[in-house]
């Protein structure tokens, strides 16, 4: 069997003690599949279901026995999601019942499908455009409210017309170019028109770059590090913050979640993968020195220091040494044991973005919640921010800074003297670019523009 | 010669070329020249290459088109060498890639020196004549039937038709079913070709007209002269051999006044009024076009330029038009220099028959009837140099059928000619065609100065071209290489020397050694410049340091389209099989769907350029490919 064409399962929820899971099965043997493991109350299989409807049934062991109550929806090709004859069984959450249901389903002519495999054949079956398929992507991934609703503007293209207009406004100027070119007598094309045409557009891109930024970590979580001193109150942080805040203790593979203890969603929309670290103190024991070493590791590649200075005691060198280490890293200093007399004069201490807080009596939270939000760098207001917010997929974020590397090139071969004819495959770089974004291809649109922008020949 | 049979009605030859306007010339002397019997038939022998429209040759990306044509042994440069009134290299303020040489012509001399050409040539013969039958047998082009009767058994037919099918001239009111220049227009083909499988469109072009140059004042107007140093269109010609007197062209403007007249009388232009049926073109656009779509543009440039050395003629570039002629009176006379202008010809539109769209293959071979090519108008492209380049092509594929070789394909990475061809073969244009630099992707590597460097080869092996200048072309192209390597290698230090030099010509010090390339590629050095430091040098024809000079200063952009080249050439080698039936390849988006199956690529490359095709398509016809090269 062609592995293009075969069927293929998974669970498309999350892999969490959620309400409701969804299994999706797409392909040639979907309904055949699904015919084999769901009944309604009054017998119906899935293949005489009428297409988009809901059925209310079980789903029913290789022996006969009822595994669950469920839900059932069949989808005829092309209407569905990826285009090919496709099954979606909602079952009550559970991670272990979802599972087995699952393994029925595969039991048959059926594989499980890889990670992005639906959305890749929606895409190669032309379901859906190369943007909609990552932000289906962050919408699967999505992890905060405000993430989702970023994504789903995307599913809704939003984000491909912000991109869309950018790109209008690189095609004029390019048609601009090439009309001068091909029509030197009639049209004129001076550097101060690449300057005023494109540097506003550069201005938006990086925009849409620097919002993608806040987007991704809204999507995935800001990496969030509690540092500092042993006994600086990290655990006691830590603690209260996942009592206090809605948060999912897990542990998530991978280098810089080594440590994450927690993940907390802060106010219900930002979220903080938490990690904690051995204490940050020289030390000559090679046991300890190790841990140090780690965490400092996990220090760099965090998105946020969360730095604990003890409040109830003297400062000291080592903390500004530790301080120092930290550099241009995002961080909020966090004064602990406020609920203690303070040793030192907080006002005065040299820590930017400072926060005293009791993890005792909860004093100091508010300010610590907008100390970070500031830091980050994230407008409480969502309205101020999500108007402008994408997420960018990897891909998508190559392809952005593509085109801003294709303006700035442009504008910069300009400034050093160098004809139009050449750096204007700086902007058809960037206008490929953006294209690619939006999936499209690029065909005879600059020509197009040429004569719709500009009076060509004699 | 033709061969007669024992019935007088009917002669043997191997190739008939139907008309003898730009692409016909061209064809006709390709097949003769590669060995066949051809006849080249024209309505009138009086109209051998003519230039019914604009009086130059060349402009903008139609140079680099001559330039290619003459690297393939075609004979455009030659003729337009011998017959020009004015030259001028054009955009020499940007790139190398955009520089365009364009000629003002004689355009008695052209059309006389083309038709001398023909004459002498051997194995050629001129007949006047309208075709009207095409004769297929069996799927194959079997020979043309005239008008008076008499048929032509031929082997392979070159369509070189211009706008003579069915055409009809429109001057306001007045339509008249004429060709060009009032003459006889060709009647009965379409019908021939349209019974033989071939689908027709209606496309429409249209010309300024000429005026009285006794009548004209020039004074008013802003005089342009040609360059003092003259490079000719044909690398066999020598430079030194194009002194002429030159002839001056003069640049004025319309106005709100000229606006007004044309927009008062609008109901009375055939476009307007919805005479017209064909598709007219985007570029060159009549006034009236231009008015309408740019009404906040004050003014729009009007060149007035001399027909020739043999007549007051003056053609009237920028305002072509399908007005009535007493409009017309009333719209040229409120130009300054034409107040009191007598209009020789009227300007005029004409309209058409020529091909549909995706009946072509990128040989000019007409699918579906073997033996059947077609270049020019016919294609749907319009401009002299188009037609030429396409002539030139189409001949030599008629010519290589009957050989039995493989057909020449001159890809997009390898000459204006090539994205041309592939633009007309690929893309469904809904307009004639007309060449534009923005149309060629690899610009930088398609410069008209290195025409020769990229294609007199395949001239070569055509047999259009003779050994002589093969290895005249060969020979110039290792000196280009020798020097740019050596140049490459040698290494001057940071000596005072140098630096003294440097700082003579505004250039910053070298700090460490540098390669001469290294200095050369600096934008206030030149190579001539770098002589200085660099005495011992062998003296180079000026043809060869130009080449090592671009090469090394646009080094940067050179390499990288010939990376997107590579890349390129990888989708045009996946090839799409000729029996692909696009309606197994499920999930195509129903447009991409209907556009491969009009337009048949024949590979992924092409199906990429179809309009309509998105990358999803390709996707799907990749997953496809695969799927049925593992069946096969």
């Amino acid at each position: 069997m062609n592995r293009e064409f075969d069927t293929i399962a998974a669970i498309c929820t999350g892999l969490t003690e959620s309400g409701i899971s969804v299994i999706r099965i797409s392909g040639p043997d979907s309904i055949e599949a699904a015919d084999r493991i769901f009944k309604t109350a009054s017998g119906l299989s899935p293949s005489v279901f009428r297409s988009n409807r809901m059925h209310l049934g079980q789903v029913i062991n290789e022996d006969g026995s009822i595994l669950d109550e469920a839900m059932c929806c069949v989808f005829r090709a092309p209407h569905s999601y990826t285009a090919e004859d496709c099954v979606e069984i909602q079952c009550h959450g559970g991670i272990r019942v979802t599972g087995l249901i699952l393994s029925l389903i595969l039991s048959g002519n059926v594989r499980q499908a890889e990670r992005g495999e639906f959305t890749k054949r929606a895409f190669l079956n032309g379901r859906i455009d190369l943007s909609q398929a990552e932000s289906v992507m962050s919408l699967v991934s999505a992890v905060s409210d405000r993430g989702v609703s970023v994504s789903a503007s995307g599913l809704l293209g939003v984000q491909g017309e912000r991109i869309r207009e950018i790109r209008e406004k690189i095609r004029f100027s390019t048609a601009h170019i090439e009309a001068a070119l091909d029509d030197p007598d009639e049209i004129s094309y001076s550097p101060d028109d690449l300057l005023s045409e494109t540097e506003p557009v550069l201005l938006e891109l990086k925009k849409v770059s620097s919002s993608s930024k806040v987007g991704k970590l809204l999507e995935s979580g800001v990496d969030t590090v509690i540092a500092g001193l042993p006994n600086s109150g990290k655990s006691s942080l830590m603690n209260f913050l996942a009592g206090e805040e809605t948060s999912i203790v897990t542990d998530i593979p991978g280098t810089t979640r080594d440590a994450v203890r927690a993940r907390i969603t802060l106010d219900g929309d930002i979220v903080l993968n938490l990690a904690d670290t051995a204490g940050l103190r020289d030390s000559e024991d090679p046991i300890e020195k190790l841990g140090v070493e780690k965490s400092y590791a996990i220090l760099n590649n965090a998105d946020l220091v969360l730095f604990l200075v003890d409040g109830s005691v003297a400062q000291n060198e080592e903390n500004m040494k530790i301080y120092g280490t930290l550099g241009d890293k995002k961080t909020v200093t966090v004064i602990t044991k406020a609920d203690l007399p303070a040793a030192f004069d907080i006002d005065s201490a040299p820590f930017a973005h400072r926060v005293s807080f009791s993890s005792v009596t909860g004093q100091g939270l508010t300010e610590l919640r907008s100390m970070i939000r500031s830091v980050l760098d994230m407008d409480p207001d969502p309205e101020g921010k999500q108007a402008g917010l994408m997420i960018l997929t990897s891909r998508q974020e190559t392809l952005i800074n593509r085109a801003i590397s294709g303006l700035e090139n442009a504008i910069a071969s300009c400034g050093e003297g160098v004809t139009e004819d050449l750096y204007v495959s700086h902007l058809y770089d960037a206008y490929g670019a953006l294209s690619e974004f939006l999936g499209e291809e690029v065909g005879d649109d600059i020509i197009d523009e040429i004569f719709r922008s500009f009076c060509m020949g004699k | 010669m033709p061969g007669m049979n024992g019935n007088a009605a009917e002669i043997n030859t191997d190739i008939c070329v139907i008309g003898a306007g730009h692409a016909g010339c061209e064809a006709a002397l390709a097949c003769a020249r590669l060995g066949f019997d051809t006849v080249v038939f024209t309505v009138s022998v009086d109209s051998i290459a003519l230039m019914p429209c604009n009086p130059n040759i060349g402009g903008s990306s139609k140079g680099h088109l001559v330039r290619e044509l003459d690297a393939l042994g075609g004979e455009m440069g030659h003729v337009i060498d011998k017959t020009f009134i004015q030259s001028r290299m054009l955009g020499t303020s940007k790139g190398p890639a955009v520089h365009s040489l364009r000629a003002q012509a004689d355009k008695s001399e052209y059309s006389r020196e083309m038709r001398r050409i023909l004459e002498s040539q051997e194995r050629l013969t001129i007949k006047q004549g309208e075709v009207a039958e095409l004769l297929v047998d069996d799927g194959k082009v079997c020979g043309v039937r005239t008008y008076n009767g008499i048929t032509y058994r031929c082997r392979a037919c070159v369509i070189c038709s211009g706008v003579y099918l069915n055409a009809r001239c429109l001057c306001g009111e007045a339509i008249t079913p004429t060709g060009p220049n009032g003459l006889m227009a060709s009647v009965h083909f379409s019908s021939s070709l349209e019974k033989a499988g071939i689908r027709l469109r209606r496309f429409k072009t249209g010309t300024p007209a000429r005026m009285d140059g006794k009548t004209v004042d020039l004074s008013k107007c802003i005089e342009q002269k040609g360059d003092e140093r003259i490079v000719p269109f044909s690398f066999d010609t020598d430079p030194a051999s194009v002194r002429v007197e030159q002839r001056s062209c003069y640049l004025t403007y319309t106005n709100e006044k000229t606006h007004e007249v044309i927009r008062a009388n609008l109901d009375r232009s055939p476009i307007y009024a919805g005479i017209i049926e064909g598709t007219g073109p985007r570029y060159c656009p009549s006034i009236e076009d231009k008015v309408v779509k740019f009404p906040d543009k004050e003014r729009h440039q009007v060149f007035l330029e001399p027909e020739g050395n043999y007549t007051d003629e003056i053609y009237v570039d920028g305002m072509s038009s399908s007005m009535p002629e007493d409009v017309q009176l009333l719209m040229y006379h409120t130009v300054p220099g034409l107040e009191n202008a007598k209009i020789v010809r009227n300007a005029y539109a004409i309209e058409y028959d020529c091909l549909c769209p995706g009946q072509l293959s990128l040989s000019l071979a007409v699918k579906g009837i073997s033996g059947l090519y077609s270049a020019g108008q016919f294609n749907g492209s319009s401009g002299y140099e188009e037609a030429a380049a396409q002539g030139l092509i189409a001949g030599i594929n008629a010519a290589r059928f009957l050989q039995d070789r493989e057909p020449v394909v001159i890809r997009r990475d390898q000459g204006y000619i090539g994205v041309l061809i592939d633009d007309l073969v690929t893309k469904e244009n809904f307009e004639p065609y007309r060449m534009m630099t923005s149309r060629a992707e690899y610009r930088l590597l398609l410069r008209q100065d290195n025409a020769d460097l990229r294609l007199r080869e395949i001239g070569y092996d055509a047999g259009l071209v003779s050994r002589e200048k093969y290895e005249r072309t060969m020979e110039k192209r290792d000196r280009i290489l020798c020097e740019i390597r050596r140049l490459d290698d040698t290494k001057v230090g940071a000596t005072s020397a140098v630096n003294g030099f440097l700082s003579d010509h505004d250039s910053s010090p070298l700090k460490t050694g540098a390669s001469l390339s290294e200095i050369l590629s600096r934008p206030e050095i030149n190579y001539d410049i770098l002589g200085e430091i660099d005495k011992d040098r062998e003296d180079l024809p000026s043809d060869v340091s130009e080449q090592v000079e671009i090469e090394i200063k646009y080094r940067g952009y050179i390499e990288r389209e010939k990376r997107e080249v590579e890349a390129f050439k990888k989708t045009e080698k996946r090839l799409i099989p000729d029996d692909i039936d696009y309606d197994r390849v499920t999930h195509l988006r129903i447009e991409a769907r209907q556009n491969l199956k009009k337009m048949r690529p024949g590979s992924v490359g092409q199906a990429m350029r179809i309009p309509g095709v998105s990358p999803a398509d390709i996707s799907v016809l990749l997953v496809y490919l695969r799927a049925y090269g593992r069946t096969d």
